[in-house]
């Protein structure tokens, strides 16, 4: 006997339930508006802003800010603009913070997913080499790197990718362990499935949500480890900067012109905080056990 | 407000006829980002003394929700009304401190699955001697010895080595026996067990279900067996409530609902469950499936699957007496007649 | 040995078993010291399984039918002298070449929601097995396949598009049962398929398997621990207990009068819904709980149970013997033979 639903109800995948979900959580929209207006503000801000960021204004040498004159946030010693400095280095720390994120995370899963569903001595040796990767301490191989091969973006990106897909990896390990058991992965193999069919089409989707997560958590940590290495000086090259050289710049200004130091710093910790609020949204939007 | 269904006893023993236990008109309602759902109807019943109530339905027939409500214990975005008198005193929707003299000592409760009712990180002893130490102020020393003696009473082998274990060293069976036997301890009146043996394979259902009878005969404790096995309910009630959609759908003597049944949907699941004991291999599906709360049809829940609804049943029947005076058997239906 | 067909021409014998043994190995440290201990689910197992009849496997927890059923499909590791699946010897093939089985044996499992990936659609969902073995189908053949299976399942068109958490057990457990025929296979493994719905929808999907097999010719092996909902469906019944067959006959032999006494356990353990009969039962109930399967007795698993055991039982496991119409294990049985 036929069997059917009540036809008013629209569609509901599990992303529209969790986007519905995600909608309501007020803190994390906000988060999410903030970065969208952030990202644009440091993409297109310099192009519209009057002064360039490289560009020195020798009347107006560490001006503190206001809104009378034309350097709103104010001036560094060289006479360069604050406020175009900081959206030109927000382009670059949220660039490195990104495209970090991505690389690593893509590691990440494709190491976590392998070494769980194989299991058995593959596993061993994956999770080992990650463990080897745990021990070595990554600052000194990131300064030794920098210092060695010079301070290229992408070296930068490169050196930050190396230390970061390793929790990605683990977490994506965990949950493989607990997906392969599922009957779901079980009836896959029934019907003959390929084992890399049953990665990429069963573990891998499945895996999205708690990757997705953990990505926008991983930002943040990407952008302060970019503005520790600037901070030692061994980051972005001049006159390019990034909130990371900003407030290296600004501290050794604090008792002169502590304005140089708060306005990058607050853009960061602003960014790293609505990263870590999104994060937290997306979390409580994809928790299954909410249906 | 009198008992509707006359009272059998079928051990010797002779007990007042006072209700224990009085249930009148109980509701239940939940707090949902959809808006409020209803999971329990106007449920009312009654329990005498050594009396042991079936309470039989399926998921979403708020069965269970009907007995969190009465020991107090529902979650927080649910809310109940109406009336559940423990010996006259009402224990609905009263403070913690007062349905705690009640709750517990009087009035236990087991549940389906003991693993996540045992708490895993202490031993036999400890859990089961707290329940005596914080509501009878006994000393460690002899709710030690209550304990023992309890376990020995259940037949429980080697109840020392039991007694200083942990739970997940014990099998299903046995960890619901020590659940009983925690339940037991301050000897309560009314023991309510919600879906003990679900969880538990069929010999070791059938040594639990001995075992509850054997109490009841020694102690004269009440039960109210909720369950969605009516087999179950068959050898061990004297009373069976079927419930449906939040509602009671019929609730007669253990022989009327088997031998006279009235409500279609007992009926219906009578002859679609398979039985083991039955000759043929004729099995009578219900089409459909249980309502969601989401979407509770109006009037009669059952009316979807019915095979005699009509337009009388989009006003749900009141829980009423059977049209032929038999004794106390009382029907939720338009269409009742004897369906036996 | 085999067991007695029940039809006079010989039906064609799709699956041929002998010694199956299943292991696990089971973690089993204390604190720091790491041991590993052989779990045996399934301890040397004959079957023969007959075109067109539905085999019923009962049995309790720990008894191992779960695990017969993986080992029968490939799903995990198992040693036997014989394994056959259409006269195929897989025994000596690893698991990974058993190709052909998997378009000819299906299977259905217990978990309706969780057997299905919550992130596919139905659509998606029932034409996998089609994406894997028949690559060549285009996307609209594949959708007029799924139709069909739809409607043999009695689901109607307007579910393709919707997500296993939108629909309920029964519906979900139709869309398994879609999934498993697609192939048009010849016999379909059900490992517990109605344990987890609820009762007023087990006939259902209980009568739904019998139409497809009666419309397919499809060979079911229907696992359960429900004895009931096996009768209603088997020709056959396999009793197990702690890895081991007790018995294996006709059906309507073994539930009127069981050779072994642990059927007879089992019949008598399950509560019939007749009060009158059930006040006045009075049968010797099993003593004691199922044993772990870590460390089942010696000789004949059930010795430590059984009413009619004696000395010899608890020493030397019993040789299988022919029985009307079947087999059993027993040194006692109630019937002799």
């Amino acid at each position: 006997m036929p069997s059917s639903i009540p036809a008013a109800e629209p569609e509901r995948s599990p992303w529209r339930d969790a986007m519905q979900r995600f909608r309501r959580n007020k803190a994390a929209v906000t988060s999410l508006v903030f970065l969208i207006l952030v990202t644009l503000l440091c993409v297109i801000g310099p192009w519209l802003l009057t002064h360039a960021y490289d560009s020195t204004d020798w009347d107006a040498l560490k001006l503190p800010p206001s809104l009378t004159h034309s350097h709103w946030w104010g001036t560094d010693e060289s006479g360069r603009d604050l406020l175009v400095r900081c959206l030109v280095g927000g382009r670059i720390s949220l660039m490195v913070g990104i495209l970090t994120t991505l690389t690593s995370i893509a590691l990440g899963v494709i190491w976590g997913a392998t070494a769980g569903y194989l299991g058995g001595a593959v596993d061993q040796v994956m999770m080992r080499i990650v463990d080897i990767m745990y021990a070595v301490p990554y600052l000194l191989i990131a300064i030794l790197l920098v210092t060695v091969l010079g301070r290229d973006f992408y070296l930068v990106v490169l050196a930050i990718t190396a230390f970061s897909w390793m929790d990605t990896a683990r977490l994506v390990r965990g949950q493989t362990l607990s997906l392969r058991k599922m009957e779901f992965v079980e009836a896959a193999r029934a019907m003959g499935v390929s084992t890399l069919r049953i990665v990429f089409e069963h573990i891998v989707p499945n895996l999205m949500g708690l990757v997705l997560v953990y990505a926008t958590v991983t930002v943040p940590g990407v952008i302060l480890t970019e503005s520790v290495l600037s901070f030692l000086g061994l980051g972005i090259q001049e006159p390019m900067t990034s909130w990371g050289v900003l407030i290296h710049d600004g501290a050794q200004m604090l008792d002169s012109a502590p304005w140089l130091l708060i306005f990058p710093a607050l853009m960061l910790s602003l960014t790293l905080y609505s990263f870590n609020y999104l994060g937290d949204g997306l979390r409580d939007a994809l928790d299954p056990k909410d249906r | 407000m009198a008992c509707a269904t006359p009272w059998t006893r079928r051990t010797a023993d002779v007990s007042t006829e006072k209700t224990l236990l009085d249930v009148n008109n109980l509701n239940v309602h939940f707090q949902t980002p959809e808006g409020e759902l209803q999971a329990v109807r106007d449920v009312s019943f009654c329990l005498r003394p050594g009396e042991t109530l079936g309470v039989v339905g399926e998921s979403g027939s708020g069965k269970s929700q009907t007995m969190l409500a009465m020991m107090g214990l529902l979650a927080n975005n649910a809310r109940a009304e109406g009336q559940v008198l423990f010996r006259g005193e009402n224990i609905l929707n009263v403070p913690a401190a007062q349905l705690n003299r009640v709750r517990g000592p009087k009035l236990a409760m087991i549940f389906q699955d003991p693993m996540s009712s045992l708490n895993p990180f202490l031993t036999v002893e400890r859990q089961m001697t707290e329940v005596l130490q914080i509501h009878q102020n006994t000393s460690r020393g002899q709710a030690r010895a209550a304990s023992l003696q309890m376990l020995e009473k259940l037949r429980i082998a080697d109840p020392l080595r039991c007694l200083n274990s942990y739970p997940h060293q014990f099998s299903g069976g046995m960890r619901q026996r020590i659940m009983i036997a925690m339940a037991l301890l301050s000897q309560p009146d009314v023991l309510i067990a919600d879906e003990p043996t679900t969880a538990l394979d069929v010999t070791v259902q059938a040594q639990i279900v001995a075992l509850l009878r054997q109490l009841q005969q020694d102690h004269g404790t009440s039960i109210i067996m909720v369950t969605h096995d009516l087999g179950l309910v068959a050898g061990l009630s004297d009373q069976v409530m079927v419930m449906y959609g939040g509602r009671v759908m019929e609730h007669a003597l253990a022989d009327d609902i088997f031998y006279h049944t009235r409500h279609p949907y007992t009926r219906a699941l009578l002859e679609s469950v398979p039985r083991i004991e039955q000759a043929d291999d004729a099995l009578l599906a219900i089409p459909g499936m249980p309502p969601s709360l989401r979407s509770m049809p109006p009037g009669c829940p059952f009316a979807p699957r019915c095979a005699r609804a009509d337009h009388n049943c989009l006003v749900p029947a009141p829980l009423s007496l059977a049209t032929d005076g038999a004794a106390a058997h009382r029907v939720a239906c338009h269409h009742t007649g004897s369906t036996a | 040995m085999t067991p007695a067909s029940a039809t006079s021409s010989d039906p064609q014998r799709l699956l041929q078993v002998r010694d199956l043994r299943v292991h696990y190995a089971v973690n089993d440290s204390l604190g720091f010291w790491p041991r590993t201990r052989q779990l045996e689910a399934v301890k040397g197992l004959h079957l023969d399984l007959y075109a067109g009849e539905t085999l019923g496997v009962v049995g309790e927890s720990g008894c191992g039918k779960s695990s017969l059923a993986k080992a029968l499909m490939g799903l995990i590791p198992s040693q036997s002298s014989q394994l056959k699946w259409f006269d195929q010897d897989l025994t000596k093939l690893p698991i990974q070449r058993w190709g052909a089985v998997r378009r000819d044996v299906q299977m259905v499992f217990q978990d309706p929601l969780s057997s299905l990936d919550p992130r596919l659609n139905v659509l998606k969902i029932i034409s996998e097995p089609l994406r894997t073995h028949e690559p060549g189908l285009s996307a609209e053949q594949r959708r007029a396949a799924v139709l069909v299976t739809l409607n043999q399942v009695g689901l109607e068109e307007s579910v393709l598009y919707r997500y296993p958490h939108e629909l309920s057990g029964g519906q979900c457990q139709r869309i398994g049962i879609a999934r498993a025929i697609i192939l048009r296979p010849q016999v379909i493994l059900c490992d517990e398929p109605v344990s987890a719905l609820d009762v007023s929808i087990q006939a259902q999907i209980i009568q739904l398997l019998r139409q497809l097999q009666r419309e397919m010719n499809l060979t079911l092996v229907f696992i359960s621990h429900d004895l009931a909902v096996v009768k209603h469906i088997s020709h056959r019944v396999m009793v197990m207990y702690l890895g081991t067959m007790m018995e294996l006959g006709p059906k309507d032999t073994l539930f009127k009068q069981p050779t072994h006494p642990y059927t007879q356990a089992l019949l008598d353990a399950v509560p019939k819904a007749d009060p009158r009969k059930e006040r006045h039962k009075s049968v010797p109930l099993l003593s004691g709980d199922i044993p772990s399967p870590l460390d089942p007795p010696s000789g004949c698993v059930f010795h430590t149970r059984c009413a009619k055991a004696d000395a010899h039982c608890a020493v030397q496991a019993p040789t299988l013997q022919a029985s009307e119409g079947g087999v059993f294990a027993c040194w006692h049985p109630l019937v002799s033979p």
